[in-house]
């Protein structure tokens, strides 16, 4: 993927405040956005946080990723999702795992640009005592597998915040509860009155 | 009021209290009481309030209370990383209760929490030395080897737990959750089915059992899934929104020649265009906006016109 992958500040705080949400749990979700090809890059716009349990099930998986790709293709303007984010419940856990790689995949065959961002927990806590920009782990499809993209001397490579500082949002995203507000697919399937889209989260 | 609808209520007077002023004791006590009688795991509102109440109203709690919530804040505190408060209340435990198992278990957690899990190990391994059988800390052993990420490991603990435990339907969900998690489905899909006849009227369990068949995929197991996703919905009174998604998820899948001449099976085909009908129903009551992509779904699924 020659463009590189931008992501605004919005749904990197979505997955971070799911995962906050759920800190004893493995959580994941899709990341939605446009695939502007090798000009322009894949620009990350929205996240839709998944699940917090029994993340490997395939049944509710099913349902919630033809969920939301009707969704995507009701706004039209070329809204996709292009990507994939998770975080594992063990500290200092960055991989993918088996779940990942075939959710990974699925979302792979139907858009080649397509990412997954790790949460790395230890950048999490490096982040809130400034020691790190994002928290997170780009991984790309290469001939071989999924791959940590390489990041080069210059910076090039990884994953580019578009927006102010995630940390900053963050906390103060955190001081004000959000991370209690934010619903997933899974709890909307225990109350569908539940919005997994969050549109007014961090409005 | 029911408990939860009380504990939300008490949570939400704790926190609005006046500025100016502590918030109830009555109001924390009750509210830490309800959350150990439920086992619900809000561990930082119970740290937060429970270590206010250790702070301003120990004299007033009754000795086996004031223990119970030392031992409540403590293992909330550890679940937030607040350590420092954990290390105060597990303090005042062994000084307290020197000989305890429970006082060590405690401590034994504290070193988990502190990522020291050899001396966590060692802790627990002195337990076992001289009470080979003792229920929580051959839990202690198994999370031990979760954290480290030997889950392998952590499944080998609580088999031989459930071997001396088999009543115990915590142990017996966590280990389907370690086999989910290593893509183990059919030794997930046996816990699940001890669950059932442990408790046959669980909806959860019903379904979860029916998520894992899904999962293992082939005609024969989502026959099975079919028939378990059918029974939660009938515990649930036709609400359950997973169940009724489970019927039409198998239904997609399950290959419709060679079923027609089967009555049941016949039965079986049309619970697909009711559960269809029924999430219409209830996603246009409750979750009108999402309705468009619920049909989009059905539709694919070839069980909505």
């Amino acid at each position: 993927m020659g463009g590189g992958y931008k992501a605004d500040t919005t749904p990197l705080l979505k997955a971070l405040l799911h995962g906050a949400k759920f800190p004893s749990c493995s959580v994941n979700g899709v990341l939605l956005g446009f695939d502007g090809g090798d000009a322009d890059g894949v620009h990350v716009v929205d996240a839709v946080p998944l699940f917090h349990t029994a993340l490997p099930l395939a049944p509710h998986l099913e349902v919630a990723l033809a969920m939301v790709d009707a969704y995507v293709k009701a706004q039209q303007g070329g809204l996709q999702i292009v990507g994939y984010y998770q975080a594992d419940a063990a500290y200092g856990v960055t991989e993918l795992g088996k779940t990942g790689k075939a959710i990974a995949d699925r979302l792979h065959q139907q858009t080649k640009a397509s990412c997954a961002l790790l949460i790395d927990s230890k950048k999490l806590a490096a982040m809130v005592n400034e020691k790190e920009d994002l928290p997170f782990e780009l991984v790309v499809r290469r001939p071989n597998g999924w791959q940590v993209a390489k990041v080069d001397k210059d910076g090039n490579g990884g994953l580019v915040c578009t927006g102010g500082s995630v940390r900053d949002l963050l906390l103060n995203y955190w001081n004000a509860q959000k991370h209690h507000k934010i619903c997933d697919f899974d709890e909307h399937l225990d109350d569908i009155t539940k919005d997994f889209l969050n549109p007014d989260l961090l409005a | 009021m029911d408990p939860t609808t009380e504990r939300r209520s008490l949570l939400e007077e704790i926190e609005n209290a006046p500025a100016n002023r502590a918030p109830s004791e009555k109001s924390i006590r009750r509210y830490l009481r309800i959350v150990r009688e439920q086992r619900t795991r809000e561990s930082e509102s119970v740290a937060k309030w429970g270590a206010v109440l250790l702070r301003k109203y120990r004299r007033v709690l009754p000795e086996e209370e004031l223990w119970l919530v030392q031992e409540q804040v403590a293992m909330a505190a550890l679940d937030c990383h607040a350590l420092s408060v954990a290390a105060t209340c597990m303090k005042a435990i062994s000084r307290q209760f020197p000989d305890s198992v429970r006082a060590k278990r405690l401590k034994g957690m504290y070193m988990e929490a502190t990522g020291n899990l050899d001396r966590a190990d060692g802790i627990y391994d002195e337990i076992l030395a001289t009470d080979p059988c003792n229920e929580m800390i051959l839990k202690r052993k198994a999370t031990c080897k979760k954290t480290k990420g030997d889950i392998p490991g952590a499944i080998q603990a609580l088999k031989h737990y459930v071997d001396i435990y088999m009543l115990d339907r915590d142990a017996w969900e966590e280990l389907a959750g370690l086999y989910i998690k290593q893509h183990l489905f059919k030794q997930a899909a046996f816990c699940f089915e001890e669950l059932i006849m442990l408790a046959p009227n669980s909806l959860t369990y019903n379904l979860r059992y029916a998520d894992v068949l899904y999962t293992i995929g082939q005609q024969a197991n989502w026959k099975s899934a079919l028939s378990y996703y059918s029974r939660a919905v009938e515990l649930s009174g036709g609400g359950c929104v997973r169940a009724l998604f489970g019927v039409c998820c198998c239904l997609s899948n399950l290959d419709p020649k060679g079923q027609e001449e089967d009555e049941d099976e016949e039965g079986g085909r049309a619970l697909g265009p009711l559960s269809a009908k029924a999430l219409v129903k209830w996603y246009s009551e409750k979750c009108p906006d999402k309705l468009p992509y619920l049909r989009e779904v059905l539709k694919s699924q070839e069980l909505l016109d």
